[in-house]
């Protein structure tokens, strides 16, 4: 039960003057909650709890102006430990000390406006830039990926005065257990993504879970606007403040609320945030489209992709940190399920998945040796040039208005065989950087988009994007310009740079513009892991020549350059693969056709060889029986 | 543990071939003429030493890049020498097949060589040479090793061994292809001192 809201008002105004609010969830528990103690029932509990707000009071229906309920208070406070899990895989991007394993998924900033695309992530991921390193605070952030995310976020050091004071107005972001573990059907993470766009981030997870409906929006208060005290906006403004009203017919006896939770997230929330497809199949019936050959045979994400208590989800790649002195997890890789991890026969890890093995027939093992499974089993079958793909989390695919041009920024190429760190070949996927910068320390330091947004919006250098989302027109006189604007507006004698396509472009002494190359402007890999094609589908099925013929996209394809600037520009893949001798491949290649001729040559030896060696055996032993013959004769 | 076996083969081969030459010049004190007398005509006769000759190139070129990788040490024979072996390998087996024909019906084991056999060292001089003997019988043991050698290969390439399999395909090759390296030698060596045995005689 929540006090009046006047007396609640009171401590909260005492709260705002004293210091920012603090959860009753702050430490782990001494002993382990209720939740966190398996019984060793199979069987899912059942969730029939108490609403909490974020003070920890219970909701009832009946209260005036309720406050959302706090996810971290509702499923933490007596009953899971929401410290550890908020250490776990998808909420500690963040966190110091955290190890970043191999490359993965970025947040991927857009404005085509300024013809910008960053490649971000919190974690120390080679190619990725911080956030706050290029003054992206925790509130830009949130409204650009919030929806995407489970993890916690507040304000940080990167927001600037203003985000600071929106973040009392919008609330912030808790852990939302519910957008992995809520198996209702009436969860909805798209509305989660609506409440964020109308920043109320306060609200969104209430909102998303059906059991309530929020109406009005923060992002129409003003920065002094507090949620506990809404009656302190002026009267034009009423209509939009933020209100809660839940759905009396959904509280139970006791006044709990029935949550239908499982331990194990279902694929289809996964989904919302982790579908791939490819871009020829946006917009497209799905019932043509193929699936993971995992999903397809009844599998779910969690079956691999799982984890304890601490949310450690395994990322299932060799060497991953979460799998490290685990044998479990270890045996959740491609190859620790389906060859073992021991002598390399056994096929069933502990999780009794009984994976088949793997007969590779024809398969000389130096491929296993030089290659990731996934290169032949990942991702789509490669053609002469890299295709595209999107997904959910940079296209916002599930969400309302997603655009679903084709061609709609960011854009994804898919697939790059590249080298991983182990030197194997591995499928990609790539972004190519966009954006404008300054050079430091030999380095190319991203501006602050949306300060270059408000800087061309100033001199009317922005140039407006076309309705399917794609770059917008633009050229290197566009460039110069630019580039000159942010040379007069910089505060010290650093040089204004732009990165695009694979290139850097400065101004030369001239006043020109020169492009050159640079490591930065190399495009962002992350591995492909997904969909997983069966043996009838893989890279080989139809032969050796779909990797050694001289067409082979896979050594001799191109990898298309994606430029605001350039259209049709082509790196080739072998640039990718540093320790590939191409020229070797090459000659491979032109050799396969002599093959078949080997094989019949060498057959036919094999054969005649045989038979002469069965005519110098039978010769022998009439030889050796003569021989004994003529012996006996003579003893007789 | 191959690379040692490899070595000491190759060693003993080289032993053998050496003692045997040592002993040989010391007790005729001239050179060898080294010509195989044999029957036919010109052309003919230019025929087997067109084939001998392709035979022991194609032999040699493919015993280096069949062996360089195990003696140098390094992990597996791969890339362009992978390439040369099995371009030679592939010479190698057009220039068995007309060695083999060629020789066969020279190497048939005979009545009269199985009584050398028995005779041993108390051998009269109608009988069969020492030389001739060790010919035959080192013309089968490189045939015998010749098959498993081209067919463990052979096996390799068509879609039927797993890549476990594999490897054991490629140990019976390298296996096999040493026995078929020092018996093709040894042929060649006492083939040589068979045809000078049989001039001089």
């Amino acid at each position: 039960m929540r006090p009046s809201l006047s007396i609640l008002s009171m401590f909260a105004m005492a709260g705002i003057l004293c210091g920012p609010r603090s959860p009753a969830v702050a430490q782990s528990p001494q002993s382990p909650l209720l939740g966190d103690v398996p019984s060793g029932s199979r069987s899912r509990p059942v969730h029939v709890i108490a609403l909490r707000d974020e003070n920890g009071d219970t909701i009832q229906p009946g209260d005036h102006l309720p406050l959302p309920f706090s996810t971290e208070q509702t499923c933490g406070v007596t009953c899971h430990d929401v410290k550890t899990i908020r250490r776990g895989w998808h909420f500690n991007a963040a966190l110091p000390g955290v190890a970043a394993g191999r490359n993965g998924e970025p947040w991927i900033w857009i404005d085509a406006a300024t013809a910008t695309q960053i490649p971000l992530s919190y974690r120390n991921w080679a190619g990725t830039y911080r956030p706050q390193d290029i003054g992206i605070g925790a509130r830009a952030f949130a409204l650009r990926f919030g929806a995407r995310t489970p993890a916690p976020m507040e304000s940080d050091a990167a927001d600037s005065p203003q985000d600071r004071a929106r973040w009392n107005v919008s609330g912030k972001l808790e852990a939302n257990c519910l957008a992995c573990h809520d198996r209702s059907p009436i969860y909805d993470q798209a509305e989660f993504a609506r409440q964020l766009g109308l920043e109320n981030f306060h609200y969104a997870a209430t909102s998303a879970s059906g059991l309530a409906v929020v109406t009005g929006s923060s992002s129409k208060m003003p920065n002094q606007f507090d949620f506990l005290l809404p009656g302190s906006v002026e009267d034009s403004l009423q209509p939009s403040i933020p209100q809660v009203h839940y759905a009396a017919e959904r509280f139970l006896a006791g006044q709990k609320v029935p949550f239908d939770i499982a331990r194990q997230a279902d694929s289809n929330r996964c989904y919302f945030c982790h579908t791939e497809v490819d871009v020829a199949l946006t917009g497209k019936e799905r019932w043509k489209a193929g699936e993971d050959v995992h999903m397809a045979r009844g599998m779910a994400c969690v079956q691999c992709h799982s984890n304890g208590l601490n949310h450690a989800i395994t990322r299932n790649y060799e060497g991953d940190p979460a799998a490290q002195g685990n044998a479990f997890a270890d045996s959740l890789s491609c190859r620790g399920c389906h060859m073992g991890s021991a002598n390399g026969q056994q096929t069933a890890g502990p999780h009794g998945l009984n994976a088949p093995f793997p007969e590779h027939k024809g398969l000389p093992a130096i491929h296993l040796e030089k290659l990731s499974c996934t290169f032949c089993h990942a991702g789509p079958m490669p053609s002469g040039t890299t295709g595209r793909m999107k997904n959910a989390r940079a296209h916002g695919l599930g969400e309302h208005n997603a655009n679903l041009d084709v061609e709609t920024l960011p854009h994804i190429g898919e697939p790059v065989y590249a080298q991983q760190g182990d030197g194997k070949l591995a499928p990609y996927r790539a972004v190519w950087p966009a954006f404008w910068g300054r050079m430091i320390a030999g380095r190319a330091v991203p501006l602050n988009p949306e300060w270059v947004r408000r800087l061309l919006d100033s001199k009317k250098l922005s140039r407006q994007p076309p309705a399917n989302g794609n770059w917008p027109s633009v050229d290197v006189a566009w460039v110069r310009q630019v580039l000159q604007l942010l040379k007069q507006s910089a505060p010290s004698q650093t040089e204004a740079v732009y990165i695009a396509g694979g290139k850097l472009y400065r101004l030369d002494a001239a006043g020109g513009v020169k492009a050159e190359a640079n490591a930065q402007a190399e495009p962002y890999l992350w591995a492909i892991g997904h969909d997983v094609r069966p043996a009838s589908q893989a890279l080989g099925a139809n032969g050796c020549q779909d990797c050694h013929s001289k067409t082979s996209p896979v050594f001799f394809g191109e990898v298309a350059v994606d430029s605001p600037l350039e259209q049709g520009g082509v790196w080739k893949m072998s640039r990718f693969q540093p320790t590939v001798d191409a020229a070797y491949q090459m000659s491979l290649a032109n050799s396969w056709k002599y093959r078949v001729w080997l094989k019949v040559t060498a057959s036919g030896v094999a054969i005649i060889l045989l038979l002469l060696l069965l005519g110098g055996t039978y010769q022998a032993l009439v030889g050796l029986s003569a021989r004994i013959s003529r012996r006996r004769r003579d003893h007789v | 543990m191959y690379r040692a076996v490899v070595i000491g083969v190759f060693a003993m081969v080289v032993v053998l071939i050496a003692t045997d030459l040592m002993r040989r010049l010391l007790s005729r004190k001239a050179q060898f003429p080294f010509r195989e007398a044999v029957r036919g005509g010109v052309l003919l006769r230019l025929f087997r030493i067109c084939v001998n000759v392709a035979g022991g190139v194609c032999l040699a070129a493919a015993t280096v890049t069949g062996f360089a990788a195990v003696l140098a040490n390094t992990h597996t024979l791969g890339g362009y020498l992978l390439m040369a072996h099995v371009t030679a390998a592939g010479g190698f087996a057009g220039a068995a097949l007309a060695v083999a024909v060629l020789w066969v019906s020279r190497s048939w084991f005979m009545k009269a060589d199985w009584e050398r056999v028995a005779e041993g060292k108390k051998h009269s001089s109608a009988s069969v040479s020492l030389a001739v003997l060790l010919r035959k019988s080192f013309f089968w043991i490189a045939l015998a090793s010749a098959v498993p050698t081209l067919a463990s290969a052979l096996l390799a390439m068509f879609p039927i061994a797993s890549p476990a399999q594999q490897q054991e395909l490629l140990q019976v090759h390298r296996i096999s292809a040493l026995a078929l390296v020092a018996g093709s030698v040894m042929f060649a060596y006492c083939a040589l001192a068979a045809a000078w045995e049989e001039r001089k005689g």
